[in-house]
């Protein structure tokens, strides 16, 4: 069937078009070039004075996988109070910080988005991690194996494995665990907590193996590299939440030795101790380091206030952070010698000198980082705050008197602290184009997503112009995912399916013999029953996958 | 002549029939026997055992105890339950497939979801909601874990493996198999606490083994003490049962110096009043614990499918078992829509119970119009309205479970083929076979 969008304003980054007014096509679910007067077009959609761009992308939020699970269960009063009912072709769910499964893919579309992004999956772990994706309707998925705290790893660095090993080890973990990239999590911290160490610089020396973070971030970025896995190493840097951390950020970007780095929830990584309270932005810091090193990229973790849920691998940090629960009850986890996993609810307060310099710092790196292809939009979800509050976050950056306005109901201390209103700059729809879009998709290696050119997946999202951003954004006129109409006028029409991203470097199998024996002798389940097939994928866990080639 | 049956050897194969969800044995199978090896295990081989096909009408549905086609026997299921006003969908003993289309035919006809072990769960599960807690895993536990202290007969007597898998530092039939942080070589010391039977105390003696004589009743109390102890409060108590104050003290300071203590218990065996009390306090113990030393728990589950039914209940509804469909959200709430309950007080109108682990777990006596969708050797004194034979995951069909500690999934594979349907397929020919508009 040849679909036809006719004249849209069409934002598509990675063509360079920036609302030109253009036809697009749609033929068995992929973007094609015009066919010419010749063919006829089955269906016409009229988008005269509307705003086309690419299904957005989430490249950073927390949807499937055990803490989520925890999250939902500690958590009844936030699914009590935020019920979603069944109705025409959707299912029932529940739930604000930490949804049900259903309901955050139905939201995730009605926003326009189309690809999301698990950043945790513990290999041990990640068969929950695929199911529960593939029980989130609407969107693709895919996830990032979290190591650097395995004892598998760290091991085979004690004994001082040569780098094409630990190669081998890293593109096993991808193909095992159906992923699209490797995250590490507070390097060595979440190992260490498990010998009851509390706290790891990146240049300390973490117990029993010997090793520094430093050692493991740089292995694990040039594995990363070396096996030409499109997205850098994904790294949750060391100290996070602790003033002055952002010298841990600086020594965590050092420690890749040039090797590209994405780091994840900058804005808990940005801090600073001056003023009375011993708590700054130190946004500049972090600027200026991105300035001089053009391997790191990073996403934002903006926080926004009012309830939510943190659930993070990072044990050792989530431990520390226990009594500040809001409600008082959080969970701790150590995992199969793999990582481990730490929920603590929170409630973030405007009112609040800490939370609202969080808040501002988060926008601080969004309005200071100049390169909208290095900086991508997340709040971490459900850490920051849950993904639902994307659209505000795009009236703030777009809309400054909007965040003036915003800025001035915050704690005086903090607004004295900030130089957030003084940045005059408001993002451009192309600029939120790539942030969301076009940008993720090729830091992801996704390269028919994010954009609109001939070839890519007809996933496309088609919006109302409107001085509100935020209105504009929460409720799109329509969103296609694979050349299907979903969502019109911001509401639900038919539930579908998407597939799972993954990579697929190649490996010396004699790898798995090592591992095998690993298993057998010091683990609870046996190699192979770790591993994730494609067919499993595709049957019982239910998302086959789409396999993206490797290159950078 | 018919030609032999080709003999196939599988390995690494995962047992389905506990929360240990071993996955170390070597079948043998010709297609139809299964032949398994392994270390012993009383409750695999029995389970093994009780999955023999028997002959007969037994592999066919039935309708009121006629053989019938499975079509109308899925006929009848679905007529049933969209004729009810309050359906209730309990046993849930399948994996995590025929869980997800239990929710999806809940969410269609407004039923109330609830596993057949939920009451076990629960004692669990609310305290995580109340106060939380610091839990660890099965290979957590092999290598770090230096005291461990079990609770109960359960963990040792309904996880038959668990000495030789998880808590004991040396296997003799693999050499090369050691926990990787507790030294040459591993110590381990392991205390049991109300651990006495009929059969005598259930761990193995050595010198790394202490069974301490309490009752299971007394051991919310005998975690108060240890509380107290550990944080230098003056007590008057003389000690609880038969440990004096003098034996908790020493347990104290084990627990004290102690790199990494774990506490294992099964809650269905804690069956007493305010029995979830007694737990919050041995996981707040461990809490009390980490502020110098590493502590964690481990509630053990995973029988008959709890922890998955319950994980994929959490996932897709965003509550734990029990929860209920009959308005258009679903709700939570542990004491109203517990199944026992409704059918006692007579809350329900008609009941599917899913049950493919084993015939032992039947479904409750009711007058109620009943579907057993179950093992084939279910045995009935008055047979269902309809009766749905389905194969017994991870011996007829591929699948998942989650284990013991609620996080690692383990795959199931299919052994032989026994042409039985899944429970979740049948389930599934059930939701698309209810009458349009049902319960919507």
């Amino acid at each position: 069937m040849l679909i036809k969008l006719g004249s849209g304003r069409v934002y598509d980054p990675a063509h360079g078009v920036d609302g030109g007014v253009r036809d697009l096509f749609i033929d068995g679910g992929r973007i094609v070039a015009d066919p010419g007067p010749d063919r006829p077009v089955d269906r016409e959609y009229d988008l005269r004075g509307l705003t086309v761009m690419a299904g957005a992308i989430d490249m950073h939020t927390h949807i499937g996988g055990g803490k989520v699970n925890i999250a939902r269960t500690l958590l009844p009063e936030d699914h009590r109070s935020h019920p979603m009912p069944r109705a025409a072709g959707r299912r029932s769910g529940s739930g604000h910080a930490a949804p049900s499964t259903l309901a955050t893919g139905y939201r995730y579309a009605e926003m326009g988005y189309t690809t999301c992004i698990e950043p945790a999956v513990l290999p041990v772990n990640a068969r929950q991690a695929h199911m529960e994706m593939a029980d989130t309707p609407m969107v693709d998925t895919g996830g990032y194996a979290m190591l650097g705290n395995d004892d598998f790893l760290l091991q085979m660095m004690a004994e001082g494995a040569p780098q094409p090993l630990i190669n081998d080890y890293v593109a096993w973990t991808l193909r095992a665990t159906q992923c699209l990239g490797i995250k590490v999590v507070n390097a060595g911290g979440i190992n260490a907590f498990k010998f009851n160490v509390r706290s790891l610089d990146v240049d300390e020396t973490g117990p029993h193996y010997g090793l520094r973070p430093r050692d493991i971030i740089r292995t694990l970025s040039r594995a990363v590299h070396e096996l030409s896995v499109p997205h850098p190493l994904h790294m949750h840097a060391s100290n996070l939440g602790v003033p002055g951390n952002y010298s841990a950020t600086l020594a965590t970007v050092d420690a890749a030795e040039g090797y590209p780095i994405h780091l994840t929830h900058v804005q808990f990584h940005s801090y600073g101790t001056e003023g009375d309270l011993g708590f700054s932005s130190a946004v500049h810091s972090i600027t200026e380091m991105m300035d001089r090193n053009p391997n790191v990229t990073v996403d934002v973790g903006q926080v926004l206030f009012g309830q939510t849920v943190t659930a993070s691998g990072d044990t050792m940090r989530q431990y520390a952070m226990h009594g500040h629960a809001h409600p008082k009850k959080w969970v701790c986890m150590d995992i199969e010698c793999d990582a481990g996993c730490g929920v603590v609810p929170f409630r973030y307060r405007h009112r609040n000198f800490v939370n609202a310099l969080q808040w501002a710092i988060g926008l601080e790196l969004f309005l200071n980082i100049k390169d909208p292809w290095r900086v991508f939009l997340t709040t971490d979800h459900p850490n920051g705050a849950p993904f639902s509050s994307y659209p505000h976050i795009i009236r703030l950056l777009t809309d400054r008197s909007f965040r003036n306005d915003r800025l001035a109901s915050l704690h005086p201390e903090a607004i004295r602290m900030s130089e957030l209103a003084d940045l005059e700059r408001e993002y451009s729809l192309y600029e939120i184009a790539i942030m969301t879009r076009a940008g993720p998709a090729r830091i992801l290696g996704l390269e028919d997503r994010g954009h609109l050119g001939p070839g890519a997946a007809a996933d496309i999202t088609v919006y109302r112009p409107q001085a509100d951003h935020e209105a504009m954004f929460g409720s799109p006129v329509l969103v296609f995912k694979d050349g299907e109409l979903v969502v019109r006028d911001g509401a639900l029409l038919k539930a579908v399916r998407g597939h799972t991203h993954v990579v697929r470097p190649e490996y010396d199998p004699g790898i798995e013999r090592t591992l095998e024996g690993w298993y057998r002798d010091h683990h609870t389940i046996r190699m192979r029953n770790l591993m994730i097939g494609d067919e499993e994928m595709a049957e019982t866990i239910g998302s086959p996958v789409e396999v993206h080639p490797c290159r950078r | 002549m018919k030609p032999a049956p080709a003999t196939r050897e599988l390995f690494d194969v995962t047992c389905p029939f506990c929360g240990l969800l071993c996955d170390d044995l070597e079948i043998r199978t010709d297609g139809t026997e299964l032949a398994v090896s392994a270390s012993p295990c009383t409750l695999r081989d029995t389970r093994f055992a009780l999955a023999a096909l028997p002959s007969g009408p037994r592999l066919r549905p039935a309708v009121d105890g006629v053989p019938s086609t499975l079509d109308q026997a899925v006929a009848r299921a679905a007529g049933i339950l969209g004729a009810a006003r309050q359906p209730l969908l309990g046993g849930l003993g399948t994996d995590t497939a025929g869980q997800r289309s239990v929710m999806r035919l809940a969410d269609r006809c407004g039923a109330v979801v609830d596993h057949m072990n939920r009451a076990a769960t629960s004692r669990n599960i609310r305290v995580l909601q109340d106060s939380g807690w610091v839990t660890t895993t099965l290979s957590e536990v092999f290598n770090h874990a230096d005291l461990v202290i079990v609770l109960g007969q359960a963990p040792m007597r309904n996880f038959p493996r668990l000495w030789e898998r998880i808590l004991s530092t040396t296997d003799p039939r693999a050499d090369r198999r050691r926990p990787l942080f507790l030294g040459e070589p591993g110590r381990r010391r392991v205390i049991a606490l109300a651990a006495d039977g009929p059969a005598g105390p259930t761990l193995p003696p050595g010198d790394s083994t202490t069974t301490l004589d309490i009752g299971l009743e007394q051991l919310g109390a005998v975690a108060a003490l240890l509380r107290a102890l550990l944080a230098d409060a003056p007590l008057q108590s003389p000690g609880i049962g038969g440990l004096d104050i003098a034996s908790l003290s020493a347990l104290a300071e084990a627990l004290r110096q102690a790199r990494y203590s774990v506490v294992i218990w099964a809650a269905g065996e804690w069956t007493f009043p305010h029995a979830g009390l007694a737990i919050e306090m041995w996981c707040e113990l461990a809490r009390d614990l980490n502020r110098s030393t590493r502590s964690a728990v481990l509630p053990l589950g995973g029988s008959e499918g709890d922890l998955s039914a319950n994980q994929v209940c959490t996932w897709q509804a965003g509550y734990p078992l029990p929860t209920a469909f009959a308005r258009a959200c679903p709700e939570h709430d542990p004491y109203l829509y517990d199944s026992a309950r409704m059918l006692e007080r007579g809350e329900a109108d008609a009941l599917l119970w899913v049950s493919s682990f084993s015939p032992e777990a039947a479904p409750p006596a009711s007058a109620l119009p009943t579907i057993v969708v179950g093992h084939p050797g279910h045995a009935f004194s008055s047979p269902p309205a309809v009766f749905i034979p389905v194969g017994v995951p991870g011996i007829d069909h591929a699948g998942h479970l989650y284990r013991a500690d609620s996080v690692v999934a383990l795959p199931l594979s299919r052994l032989r083929d026994s042409g039985l349907p899944s429970a979740a397929s049948v389930i599934d020919a059930i939701t698309g076979r209810l009458p349009a508009g049902a319960g919507a």
